[in-house]
């Protein structure tokens, strides 16, 4: 009963999201960084809702973009019908504002999801990956073969300025897109946590944990995992439904392996065990794959080794580490293990940094030049051994910190 | 009908091996019947078809009359027979508290509810409660059921059994690998659980059977060879040679 949130705990959280919401729009200004933020907000609604299958419901999929993509579809065709249907003003859709779009991604994910789950769902593990991997290359394949629906390689264009405007909030610029998204990832983060409170919420862990004995409780465990299914493809459809506003055009892409892996990339960083892990994740990656290009042309390694790193050294995530440091903080320990912690990221830092320098001397090896050498301003040169025994330095601190500190948390363990 | 379970029978076989092999047997409303057996006998397996893990081969078992044989588990859990495991089966990863109330919305018919939160399944929440202080773990409440102590999984294993409010309870060795005062802690959580429920329990620790059993059944090779009063097993010659032989010898 103690452990019991009292009303205002429960709520901290929400109340400084939403004036985290708040205050972003007042510290940035240009439409480049408003960009970035507009897709963190549509992958954290993507990658939280990987999550509801696979962090919640212990279903690996590598075919969740599926459902962002028919979601972007289906929000962008209807963005199309805003946009005829304001000729004459006449109809329904003459009548729906384009902010409403999630929803539609939302309706056309989740029906997606009713249409081809049922037999998916039979299994999770190995046979449920497959499936979902099959299907995933099926649709992005079959996509081309209806290129009214698709558009073809080009994809679907439209124009989000159609439609009413209510309350005079416009979709102009990024910046005006910014409220729009603010809006619709804090309304589907708190949907998707409300989710995990309710009772198919509960048992969805419960058949992730063991679906046998779900089955001497009373419930199918195919039927739970098929109604997460659906709960979960309808909220991938509405991140898509954001996305078809944020860029005005959808392309098959978004239905491909790529972005189903982007989803579980997201989702493994941040952390599967914790509700807000793949927030971290998703803001983490997309900041990541969005900022490091204009460093380095090694930018892509980077976003794999630190997805490696994490799946072998810290299986729990970003959220898991953080929340391994909120317990100890609890129970008043952390004083004692925090050296430990530290200890153990320095020499995470230094053998990053190693890989780095190693990585970019390699880079400038073969290619003459090297851009993030460039942006610090500095002239390595790549065949003098002692640029190279620096980097052995670094490798050699990390690894001798990483000693020290394994010993340290060992004793105090 | 005065009979919870009527068994009439019952065979399974998995390709040539035939593990049961015509079991009969009648268990009486509100009683304790224990089945008993040497290693290997088939009891696990026999409890496996009774609770729909397995369907038999052929056979019937009827629960209060009804044919539940070939049934999936669910639906016979849903009509009033629940069982726990051998060894220890949670949800590892949920906290004790949590695994009772998910044992506990099937009675409300709230497992596919998801527009309220579990907190307001009013009854479900109650019914958690009093298992929780009935198999007395509320001190473990918010513990992940797959860190506890052993005994204290068992004791969830049956509170999760009883949750559901079913009124035919199989237990799957319940004092399996416990010591002396767990077992008396579990032999009394028992007979609460026995209170105005038919109980059909496999147990290897003979002191806990002639403790807890009204009636008790002897499996040897998939077959009952005896049923009767603790006193008349003990007495049965066939037993003794088959089964109590070994632990006297």
């Amino acid at each position: 009963m103690s452990l019991r949130l009292s009303p205002w705990r429960a709520l901290a959280p929400w109340l400084i999201s939403l004036l985290v919401l708040l205050v972003i729009p007042l510290l940035v200004s240009s439409n480049g960084t408003f960009s970035i933020i507009n897709l963190i907000a549509i992958n954290i609604v993507f990658a939280l809702s990987y999550n509801m299958l696979l962090g919640q419901g212990g279903m690996l999929s590598f075919g969740h973009a599926v459902f962002f993509g028919l979601g972007a579809y289906g929000a962008i065709h209807v963005m199309n019908l805003i946009g005829d249907a304001g000729y004459d003003g006449q109809g329904f859709w003459a009548h729906f504002p384009v902010y409403l779009l999630p929803l539609v991604g939302f309706a056309t994910g989740a029906l997606a999801a009713l249409l081809v789950g049922w037999p998916f769902c039979r299994r999770a593990g190995t046979a449920f990956a497959m499936i979902t991997l099959g299907l995933g290359e099926l649709v992005a394949a079959g996509s081309q073969m209806f290129p009214t629906v698709f558009g073809g390689e080009a994809g679907v264009f439209s124009n989000r300025m159609v439609g009413p405007v209510w309350f005079g909030l416009e979709l102009a610029q990024p910046a005006d897109v910014y409220w729009f998204s603010a809006f619709w990832v804090l309304l589907a983060v708190f949907a998707m946590w409300a989710f995990t409170r309710t009772p198919l919420g509960r048992m969805s862990n419960a058949v992730r944990d063991n679906a046998e004995r779900l089955q001497f409780i009373g419930y199918p465990p195919r039927n739970l995992r098929f109604l997460v299914f659906i709960a979960a493809g309808g909220f991938a459809g509405l991140g898509g439904g954001m996305a078809a506003v944020n860029y005005e055009i959808v392309t098959p892409e978004s239905l491909g392996l790529l972005t189903s892996g982007l989803a579980l990339l997201m989702a493994a960083v941040g952390g599967l065990g914790v509700f807000y892990g793949p927030i971290v994740g998703a803001i983490v990656v997309t900041v990541m794959n969005s900022l490091l290009s204009d460093y380095t042309d090694a930018s892509i390694l980077y976003v794999g080794l630190v997805f490696l790193a994490v799946v072998m050294f810290a299986p729990a995530g970003l959220g898991g580490g953080v929340e391994q440091v909120r317990q100890s903080w609890r129970r008043g320990e952390l004083t004692r293990q925090l050296p430990g912690w530290l200890g153990g990221a320095v020499s995470v830092l230094l053998i990053a940094l190693g890989l780095v320098a190693s990585i970019e001397l390699v880079y400038q090896l073969s290619h003459g030049r090297d851009k993030l050498a460039q942006v610090l301003g500095l002239q390595p040169d790549p065949s003098s051994p002692l640029v190279w025994l620096g980097v052995v330095a670094l490798f050699a601190a990390g690894y001798g910190v990483a000693r020290a500190s394994k010993n340290y948390r060992e004793a105090r363990s | 009908m005065s009979h919870a379970l009527t068994i009439d029978d019952l065979k399974k076989s998995f390709g040539p091996a035939e593990v049961i092999r015509g079991v009969n047997l009648r268990v009486e409303k509100g009683e304790v019947h224990a089945v008993i057996g040497p290693n290997g006998a088939g009891k696990s397996t026999f409890f496996n078809l009774v609770s729909g893990a397995f369907a038999p081969t052929s056979g019937e078992v009827r629960l209060h009359g009804q044919r539940i044989d070939g049934l999936a588990p669910e639906k016979i859990q849903q009509r009033g027979l629940a069982r726990s495991f051998q060894v220890s089966n949670v949800f590892g990863n949920l906290s004790v508290f949590e695994n009772l109330r998910c044992a506990c919305f099937k009675q409300c018919a709230a497992g596919y509810t998801f527009w309220r939160p579990a907190a307001s399944v009013k009854r479900a929440n109650r019914r958690a409660e009093e298992v929780l202080a009935m198999i007395g773990l509320a001190d473990l409440r918010d513990s992940p059921a797959g860190a506890l102590p052993y005994a204290s999984q068992r004791a969830l294993e049956i509170g999760m059994t009883i949750a559901g409010e079913a009124d035919v309870v199989l237990l799957d060795e319940p004092t399996a690998g416990m010591s002396n005062t767990e077992t008396t802690q579990a032999i009394e959580l028992i007979r609460q659980v026995a209170e105005g429920r038919t109980l059909m329990i496999v147990e290897h620790d003979m002191g806990v059977v002639f403790e807890l059993a009204d009636r008790i059944s002897v499996l040897v090779y998939g077959e009952i060879i005896a049923t009767g009063t603790p006193e008349a097993i003990r007495n049965d010659p066939r037993v003794k040679e088959a089964y109590l032989g070994e632990e006297a010898a």
